[in-house]
């Protein structure tokens, strides 16, 4: 199993004109998404697609990590209110995007409903991303910050260590806002 | 047009999207747009539209997969201005 997940702050997002959005577009999505992007009347879709494509890049760079800077190779190809799909060079990747006023949030599993086998959160920080992330999963697990570690690969892929047990993770932050996500189930003791 | 000119307008256009000025302050060939100046992804193709207006290029999708650093994108945009004459 992989995830990824991913948080956009939305006074963040960048107000594009006709003509820059177009050529944004092209760059960005394959027709296909181009489509339906035209089919919905949601507010920042851009956002939302960019959040589905950005976290399967994630679950996906965990499987297979090589840098691939072509948002096209990420294709969302379902979008509705349960859910997306989206077709990566490692799979297809399950998801599922909240939102409020303030931000965006994508996260995804390779497994069909994995997203329910993920622990996640998104916060706001002000300065030490990984301490509050730490702080979050503590808090949240009931134990001493001190029993979470975070812990980077070779490629800057995280892994997390609770309590002596090892999870994938996923981490994302822009601007103040901070995400991360978690397998519940651990991959060693 | 030469490499350093092109170096320092690519460094202005990138500027309003960096995210650690201290990175951007020590900004080399080798830095790395996404993880060093921490440049949020969904921004890069806006910095690849501001590339192709301030130079007057047009970037193809398979150059913009080379522009993971300065250097990188520095190589992209000249080749794209030579070929353009």
């Amino acid at each position: 199993m992989s995830l990824g997940n991913d948080v956009i702050s939305i006074v963040h997002l960048v107000e594009r004109t006709e003509d820059r959005k177009q050529r944004y577009f092209n760059k960005t999505y394959t027709e296909n998404e181009i489509r339906i992007i035209k089919t919905l009347s949601k507010q920042h879709v851009e956002g939302f697609f960019w959040a589905l494509k950005e976290s399967a890049y994630k679950a996906y760079f965990r499987v297979i990590p090589k840098v691939i800077m072509s948002p096209k190779q990420f294709e969302v190809l379902t979008f509705d209110e349960k859910g997306a799909t989206v077709k990566t060079p490692a799979g297809l990747m399950h998801s599922k995007v909240e939102f409020t006023e303030e931000y965006i949030h994508a996260v995804c599993s390779t497994r069909e409903n994995g997203v329910n086998e993920i622990e996640y959160n998104v916060f706001q920080f002000k300065e030490n991303f990984y301490q509050e992330v730490k702080t979050k999963i503590a808090s949240y697990q009931n134990c001493g910050v001190d029993q979470v570690e975070i812990s980077k690969d070779e490629n800057n892929v995280p892994t997390l260590k609770l309590k002596n047990q090892q999870y994938l993770l996923s981490l994302s932050h822009d601007y103040n806002w901070g995400s991360y996500a978690y397998q519940k189930q651990s991959i060693s003791v | 047009m030469e490499r350093e000119e092109i170096k320092n307008k690519l460094a202005e256009i990138i500027k309003p999207y960096v995210q650690d000025m201290d990175a951007f302050g020590n900004i080399s060939e080798t830095t790395d747009l996404l993880q060093d100046l921490k440049i949020n992804s969904a921004h890069l193709i806006d910095v690849v539209l501001d590339v192709e207006e301030a130079f007057d290029i047009e970037i193809d999708d398979e150059s913009v997969e080379k522009m993971i650093t300065v250097k990188d994108s520095v190589d992209t945009i000249l080749a794209c201005v030579t070929a353009a004459g």
